[in-house]
């Protein structure tokens, strides 16, 4: 046996461990530090840096220092900013390769700091920059219309006007009937031809032979034919006239209601209502409500899917390609099932810009569907800089595999609103220069869909509208009416998914608005109305005057017509002597 | 590393137990075979340090043999994944698992698992195998390698100066 032992071995051996266990010992803060940072940015897909990490052995426990997390959409700035944390952990569970904490303090969070140099990963792009439209370049806007009546110029210049249009068709297609009936006029039979047929009955009057009047009773009948189909021929053409007459009549008679149409139509697309302008409120407060929600949502969409991916269902093993040299842990059934990660209780303190909130998250765990309970947090702050009282609560529950539900509601007290700029439209600014809004929010996101009522109550309001020299009359009302407004309630509404939803605001700002955009709307749509009017009538009252002298022309051919039946009735009647 | 090799060519041209070589190959065989930060690695080094096994053999075989499971890591995955998806074994595995010595050994990943069996059924084989080559190289290679005219450019070159160093001048 001894042949096979090497006793000076256990020697060499302890040696040996004890060797990696001080190398350990030595670099394990760095290997800590190395691993959540390169961890840390596989996972957000930019920069995670740690200032220093220190791992303590009795108790056993980690301290992270200096973490900073970049927003990976804009890397000159982090996500998030955290001083310190403190990690205690639980040996007995490390053994197991979990993370096992029962407290945990985090101090100093902020959220959205600038950077000193870009998040960017070596082997990563630069992120597309979102494309801002014009709102976002130059502030918020508020879009209202035009007052100006001089734009009414524009508006004919523009628009096609039906009147014009018509007068033109009417008076090319009168030309055109004139030329085909004056040439058809000189195919009719004339003064000319008639006064031949008075000939040929002279003629026939003055036979005295018994033979001639035989032969003069054939002549007569075929006269008397021939002047029956002359005036048969004038009296339909004349008929034909008539009715053309009584047809230019009747388009002359729409042409001159014409003017009034081409006016209700420009007045209905152009003119002012109030309608649009009712919700003031929207106008002004949507855009920041908006700017808030798509922040709001932007943030919850990072942090989404660190949320659900533990309550994803089981994995498939089989289906997953393993690392070369990393091969798959295969899980099974815990006795006592804990998940990877739990940190029963984190007692956090967040530097905002209203001020320092303290807090505390509980049951944090990488997987809700073994721990059973969702992850709850409760904020709160009195007498901050910005802001008298601030507390919220809620809590983000994936305990059900694929149900995700998440909840916040929070109250706001006193909270002290300066200079928030409502318009930057450099023709209306609008600033809620001073402000106390007492806030309260309920929030809740139950897969995707997305319900939240914010009801804000405003004291001690002082509005600035600025004076930009554009001084229309709604623009003067809208400033006379903020003016007068020294408190008022919002109310916001958010309904449908996190893609694709509906913000609905409303106040009693807009009763105090709406009379007075009302009340300015209907003036300077009078005084539009009438500019239009005066305009149109100078604009097609010239082109209808002459069109009843054209139909005259028609009447002139009618007369003509007349005088040749009456010359051929005449005729006829003096065939009745035969 | 010239160094090593020296060692080795020394050894197996030396009155070393064949059995003590054979053993250190099987050894690195393992640890080799198997992701090096495992625990039952630590029971390897300490059988390779306790028991009379050629160090310097197990120092050049394992990066050779670690090279050889990089390349069938496939196959060792695939051994793996069998083993600890097998339902007649999972009473066993999970009684492991919830052990936390065992959880955190890490028998649970594929590659420990199949690297492990894989290793474990080589053992024997290994060694005898490993046995017979050595004594098969001192009865009929190592007159005739030494005559080589391969060996005799080897004697002149720097490799055979350091193993003369290291041998004492002994052959």
């Amino acid at each position: 046996m001894k042949k096979w032992i090497r006793l000076p071995g256990l020697l060499i051996f302890i040696v040996v461990v004890g060797l990696i266990a001080l190398f350990w010992f030595v670099f394990a803060d760095m290997l800590v530090k190395k691993g959540i940072e390169a961890g840390g940015s596989r996972a957000v897909g930019a920069k995670v840096e740690l200032a220093d990490a220190d791992i303590s052995l009795f108790p056993l426990g980690l301290d992270l220092t200096g973490l900073q997390v970049t927003n990976p959409d804009e890397l000159m700035r982090n996500i998030v900013e955290i001083d310190h944390i403190h990690v205690s952990l639980e040996t007995a569970y490390l053994l197991q390769r979990k993370i096992v904490s029962d407290e945990m303090l985090v101090d100093g969070v902020r959220l959205d700091t600038p950077r000193k140099v870009s998040g960017r990963l070596p082997d990563r792009p630069e992120p597309k920059k979102p494309e801002k439209d014009k709102d976002k370049k130059e502030g918020r806007l508020i879009e209202l219309p035009k007052l100006s009546v001089s734009s009414v110029d524009d508006i004919l210049k523009q628009e096609k006007l039906k009147t014009v249009e018509e007068v033109e068709r009417f008076r090319s297609d009168i030309k055109a009937e004139r030329e085909k009936y004056e040439a058809l006029l000189k195919t009719l039979p004339d003064k000319q031809k008639l006064a031949g047929y008075q000939d040929r009955i002279k003629n026939l009057k003055g036979s005295k032979s018994l033979g001639s009047l035989f032969g003069a009773a054939n002549e007569v009948s075929a006269v008397k034919k021939d002047i029956e189909n002359d005036i048969n021929q004038l009296k339909n053409v004349k008929g034909d006239l008539q009715g053309k007459v009584a047809e230019y009549q009747n388009r002359l008679v729409r042409l001159k209601d014409l003017p009034m149409e081409d006016f209700q139509r420009l007045k209905e697309k152009y003119s002012l209502s109030s309608q649009g302008l009712g919700n003031m409120a929207l106008l002004l407060f949507g855009p920041q409500y908006g700017e808030w929600i798509s922040k709001g949502i932007s943030l919850y969409e990072k942090a989404r899917p660190y949320l659900t991916k533990s309550n994803a269902g089981p994995e498939k093993v089989e289906e997953a390609a393993p690392v070369r040299g990393k091969g798959i842990d295969i899980k099974f059934r815990e006795y006592e099932p804990i998940p990877d990660f739990l940190a029963r209780i984190a007692r956090v303190s967040l530097l905002l810009d209203v001020g320092d909130l303290k807090g505390e998250i509980r049951d944090i765990a990488s997987d809700q569907t073994i721990y059973g309970k969702p992850v709850s947090f409760l904020f709160s702050g009195r007498k901050l800089k910005m802001i008298n009282e601030v507390s919220f609560q809620g809590s983000l529950d994936r305990t059900a595999v694929n149900q995700a539900v998440d909840t916040v509601s929070g109250r706001f007290t006193g909270y002290r609103i300066s200079d928030a700029v409502l318009s930057k439209d450099s023709g209306f600014p609008i600033t809620l220069k001073n402000a106390s809004a007492d806030i309260s929010l309920d929030l809740q996101i139950r897969n995707q869909q997305i319900e939240s009522k914010v009801v804000s109550r405003l004291d001690s309001v002082v509005f600035s509208t600025g004076d930009t020299g554009e001084n229309d009359l709604l623009r003067s009302a809208i400033r006379d009416a903020l003016a007068g407004i020294s408190q008022f309630q919002i109310k916001a509404g958010l309904t449908g998914t996190l893609e694709k939803n509906d913000v609905k605001v409303e106040s009693d700002i807009d009763k105090v608005m709406g009379n007075a955009v009302k009340n300015a709307v209907t003036k300077q749509a009078k005084v539009f109305e009438d500019k239009l009017k005066q305009q149109l009538t100078e604009k097609t009252g010239g082109l209808l005057s002459g069109l009843d002298s054209s139909i005259g022309d028609f009447q002139f051919m009618d007369k003509e017509l007349a005088e040749r039946l009456k010359f051929g009735d005449g005729l006829l009647g003096d065939m009745k002597l035969f | 590393m010239l160094n090593l090799i020296a060692e080795f060519l020394k050894i197996l041209n030396s009155e070393t137990e064949p059995r003590q070589i054979s053993l250190a190959v099987c050894f690195a065989l393992i640890i080799g075979i198997t992701p090096l930060y495992s625990l039952h690695n630590l029971i390897v080094l300490f059988l390779v340090f306790i028991l009379r096994v050629n160090i310097a053999t197990f120092l050049l075989a394992w990066p050779l043999i670690a090279g050889i499971g990089y390349i069938i890591d496939p196959v060792l995955h695939q051994i793996g994944m069998a083993a600890l998806t097998e339902k007649s074994w999972e009473g066993l595995w999970t009684g492991l698992y919830n052990n936390p010595v065992f959880h955190l050994a890490r028998f649970n990943n594929t590659i420990v698992m199949g690297g492990l069996i894989f290793s474990m059924v080589m053992f024997v084989p290994c060694f005898f195998l490993s046995n017979y080559l050595v004594k098969r190289y001192r009865e009929t290679f190592l007159s005739w390698v030494e005559k080589t005219r391969l060996m005799k450019l080897l004697k002149a070159s720097k490799l055979f100066q350091v193993y003369q160093t290291v041998s004492g001048g002994a052959s």
